[in-house]
């Protein structure tokens, strides 16, 4: 059946992965390596061969980087709110998270009541002005957050108005039925923190996928399983997309999904919901399935403890540079440790990459840091396998400790590396499905649009 | 494998989780975690005093809240379970907390001394039955007990199953080398800076004062409280002291993640009995648990401060203001930080708050929202200035009742020459015209459009400022 080829996508801080699905069964599939390849130029390559074949629709998981979400880096947003409280976001987040700069929040004499009832209307020649000082400070884009907002949006409403007719991007909270304004507003805020990124990527994907499917074919998916295309808000829902993917596109047997990603371990439980996340900037709205993100993960930092012993630092290097074996890190992460595996190098993005400099440097920065450790083991060898153990073993403690159910299925690139200590557990299965994310995607995605049709 | 220490380090952080502790019936702490200061005193208090009492066996759990047999506030309940032959898990869960200004602990609510809560697999439902007869026993309060012991039977279940399946042996040898390690990292961070001794005074507004000689040599530290004064109103029970103590030592030196019995080895405390940091029942513990914790706070923060002269630091503002509303038969108890001292090379961090919803508080009760921020400080100011605390404005539209409680605002304690004081808490209420400052404990009704102005401290700045 050529008519339906299924294309899921998922595009993380620095991989993407693409899986080409013919009725369920994998057809080809890729992964890259996004600070060395460009996703656009990656999927239409991708694509090109299967052109003639049709594709019928293709499936979006897109995170976001997490670094984006600071607003420093991500373009500037102006917050406006009802008088008084201005800055109530600021102090429900830590103090080293802003979600805009200071010049940038703007307060406006207008007050809704509890009960809805307007007490001081809102005057539009204050937003007028706040439009007017916005387009001064080259902001293009307004989120706006009014107390009651929900109960009487026609403060809301209007301000929302004004701005766009001077040619503002606006946003304002999604209708819910949740009563907590703080994870309504911090919502807002990332969105239109987010907004610009996120519209950027989609068009990188849209101009990616042009040749093979069309616009209307495309969707993607959100945190609580559902599709949308134009719609905006679904930034920050995108966040957590592809784990919510991994975990709605199986639940059939009721297992937990421990999820061994290039980017992350996470332990998914496909039988519970979140509707928050307790974000750096506060709690914010967002519906996905229960996730924890585990103490072990793969670019965790080595150093030496309290004790002077080795151990995983609480600080991830991240891929970018990435870690030494691939010859850009300057610090020693947990996967270097795996560096002369031949499992890891045979991994799809990585493949091509591993340099042999890196590795050494790796192991000389080990072995000058085992000299001044207190078990002083210069025996590298020996070390390298204590330290995976180590891993492995807390990776199997906390997995343990925190499943919601019996069963559990292992899953993910980093499953062949990892797994192996899982296989004595009659509840647990491995399923050593590399691309199991674009995957996941793909099949969840199909199996939402049946529904919503 | 050798690096046995460190996974046993990494399944007590990850089992470990909230306000709680693990620790061998041998009396051996294993480790303590949590945000609460006293929790690392009292949590083996109360886990001592349960299996001194109520010879646990595995799989039993035992209850309390009793500040003298380790508890903490009446509405923080200690559930103290053996989760094997030889392992003692402490855990504490907090219930709606309300501010009470009384005289006695037998009138802050319903009290329980160690109570078998769960034995041989089964509640103890006579226990039940008579906790909910008690005119005190919180509204649903045993359905949420059982609950607890759902959960707690299945985290245990979970942490033995963990501990089996990686085949990994907690062996007495593991844990002595444990704690040795702790004791000897501890007492390294210790020695690492000066030694030396200071002597603090710290007046609470309510009159009682708090002596602290403090002596570092070696990596050891002997806190000595003799001086202090006898209890007024203020009183703190002796494991809520130690913990206090101990809290700010490791945290000042960065070891709070070591926080067992070879670190807490390295603390030693002399108090006089008949002082207000040994209080004795039936003194009430409310006032002692919050603002004479944050008064022992204070003094362990100055007396490090004066010893160390290379990390001076300033004071943060340590006391909270607890604001607890009331409307009909509903209240909100609104806890508003202080921020942090200034320290020699930064400005202190500003208050933040626990999210709470503004909008669910204009709903449930009679008041408008004015303001919340951080509030405008005039003290604290310096080369670094110290962290802001907060402001909550808040305007009646019926009238309403509410009880306050804070302290640290009359008497300010001596500082460095480099530091100066940040801003106090403040109450004040706003009625037609007439404004004014409302003392630092209270209740009282509040009539319709009355507007109060609720400030938590700011914290202490440092060095002069460069006009």
């Amino acid at each position: 059946m050529q008519n339906s080829l299924l294309l899921g996508v998922s595009v993380g801080d620095s991989f993407a992965e693409f899986s080409l699905l013919s009725d369920s069964n994998s057809l080809a599939q890729k992964r890259v390596y996004l600070s060395r390849e460009n996703l656009k130029a990656s999927l239409t390559q991708f694509v090109a061969p299967y052109k003639d074949q049709q594709i019928a629709k293709a499936f979006i998981s897109l995170r976001v980087p997490k670094k984006l979400l600071d607003h420093r880096l991500s373009g500037s947003v102006a917050h406006v709110s009802t008088e008084g409280v201005e800055h109530w976001l600021n102090i429900c987040g830590s103090p080293e998270h802003t979600l805009t700069n200071k010049d940038l929040q703007f307060s406006v004499r207008e007050r809704i009541l509890a009960d809805g009832q307007i007490e001081l209307p809102l005057q539009t020649e204050e937003i007028e002005a706040i439009a007017a000082k916005v387009q001064l400070m080259d902001c293009k884009k307004v989120c706006l957050n009014f107390l009651h907002s929900a109960t009487n949006p026609v403060h809301l409403e209007l301000a929302k108005k004004i701005f766009q007719e001077k040619g503002l991007e606006v946003f304002v909270p999604e209708k819910s039925d949740n009563p907590h304004e703080v994870s309504r507003w911090t919502k807002n805020a990332l969105n239109a923190t987010l907004s610009g990124v996120f519209a950027e990527l989609k068009s990188e994907l849209y101009a990616g996928l042009e040749s093979a499917i069309d616009k209307k074919d495309i969707h993607f998916l959100d945190s609580a399983g559902d599709l949308f295309q134009d719609e905006t808000q679904r930034e920050v829902g995108s966040l957590f997309a592809s784990l919510s993917a991994l975990g709605l596109a199986d639940s059939s047997n009721n297992a937990d999904i421990l999820y061994l990603g290039l980017e992350q371990f996470a332990l998914i439980s496909p039988s519970q919901w979140e509707s928050a996340w307790q974000s750096p900037w506060g709690p914010v709205e967002v519906r996905r399935l229960k996730t924890h993100t585990l103490g072990i993960q793969p670019t965790l930092g080595i150093q030496l403890n309290s004790f002077g012993r080795f151990d995983f630092s609480n600080q991830q290097e991240a891929w970018e540079p990435g870690p030494m074996f691939l010859g850009r890190g300057q610090k020693m992460s947990l996967l270097d440790l795996w560096s002369d595996n031949n499992k890891l190098s045979k991994i799809s993005g990585l493949e091509d990459r591993v340099s042999a400099q890196g590795i050494q440097r790796f192991k000389n920065a080990l072995l000058t840091l085992s000299k001044i450790s207190s078990l002083r083991d210069t025996d590298l060898h020996h070390l390298t396998k204590e330290l995976q153990s180590l891993s492995v073993q807390r990776l199997a403690m906390e997995s343990r400790l925190r499943r919601q159910t019996k069963k559990l299925k292992v899953t993910g690139p980093l499953a062949p590396l990892f797994a192996n200590i899982f296989k004595k557990d009659p509840h647990t299965t491995i399923i050593e499905q590399e691309f199991c994310e674009s995957e996941s995607t793909a099949l969840w995605g199909a199996q939402a649009l049946k529904g919503a049709l | 494998m050798n690096y046995q220490i460190e996974l046993l380090h990494s399944l007590l952080n990850d089992f470990l989780v909230g306000e709680s502790s693990l620790m061998t019936l041998d009396g051996d702490v294993l480790a303590v975690r949590g945000q609460m200061p006293v929790t690392y005193g009292t949590l083996t208090t109360a886990a001592t005093t349960a299996a001194k009492y109520l010879k646990l066996q595995e799989g039993d759990i035992a209850l309390l809240n009793d500040p003298y047999s380790g508890g903490s506030l009446l509405s923080e309940m200690t559930f103290v379970m053996a989760v094997s032959e030889d392992l003692l898990w402490v855990t504490r869960r907090a219930l709606d907390t309300k501010v009470t200004l009384v005289k006695s602990v037998e009138e802050e609510g319903l009290r329980i001394p160690p109570m078998p809560l769960r034995q041989k697999n089964q509640v103890n439902e006579m226990f039940l039955t008579a906790m909910q007869a008690h005119p005190a026993c919180p509204p649903n309060f045993v359905e949420w007990l059982k609950e607890q012991v759902q959960d707690l039977s299945l985290r245990a279940q979970k942490l033995i199953e963990a501990i089996e399946f990686t085949g990994f042996t907690i062996t007495g040898e593991l844990i002595e080398d444990y704690l040795g390690l702790c004791k000897q990292a501890a007492t390294q961070k210790i020695s690492e800076s000066a030694s030396g001794e200071a002597r603090v005074d710290v007046v609470l507004d309510s009159g009682e004062l708090l002596r602290l000689n403090l002596e570092i040599h070696d990596g050891k530290i002997s806190v000595d409280f003799s001086g202090t004064s006898a209890a007024k109103t203020v009183s703190l029970t002796e494991s809520a002291t130690y913990g206090t103590c101990f809290h700010a030592i490791s945290r000042h030196y960065g070891f709070t993640d070591l926080a067992n019995s070879g670190s807490f080895s390295i603390l030693q405390i002399t108090k006089p009995s008949g002082c207000w940091l040994v209080g004795k029942y039936p003194a009430p513990i409310y006032k002692g648990m919050t603002c004479g914790v944050a008064a022992l706070q204070s003094a362990v923060e100055l007396a490090l401060a004066q010893i160390h002269h290379k990390q001076e630091t300033s004071l943060s503002s340590h006391c909270a203001l607890h604001f607890d509303l009331r409307s009909g038969d509903k209240h909100y108890l609104l806890r508003l930080p202080g921020g942090e001292a200034a320290q020699a090379d930064r400005d202190g961090s500003c208050a933040t708050l626990n999210p709470f919803s503004l909008e669910q508080l204009e709903r449930d009760f009679p008041v408008k929202v004015l303001r919340v921020d951080q509030r405008q400080s005039i003290g604290g100011k310096g080369k670094f200035n110290g962290g802001r605390g907060l402001i909550l404005k808040l305007q009646m539209r019926e009238e309403a009742e509410a009880t306050w409680l804070t302290d640290l605002t009359l008497h300010r304690p001596r500082l460095l020459k480099n530091c100066s004081h940040g801003d106090p808490c403040e109450v004040l209420v706003e009625h037609g015209d007439a404004a004014k400052h409302l003392p630092v404990l209270g209740q009282q009704k509040f009539a319709k459009q009355d507007v109060l102005t609720l400030c938590s401290g700011s914290g202490g700045g440092y060095g002069r400022s460069e006009q």
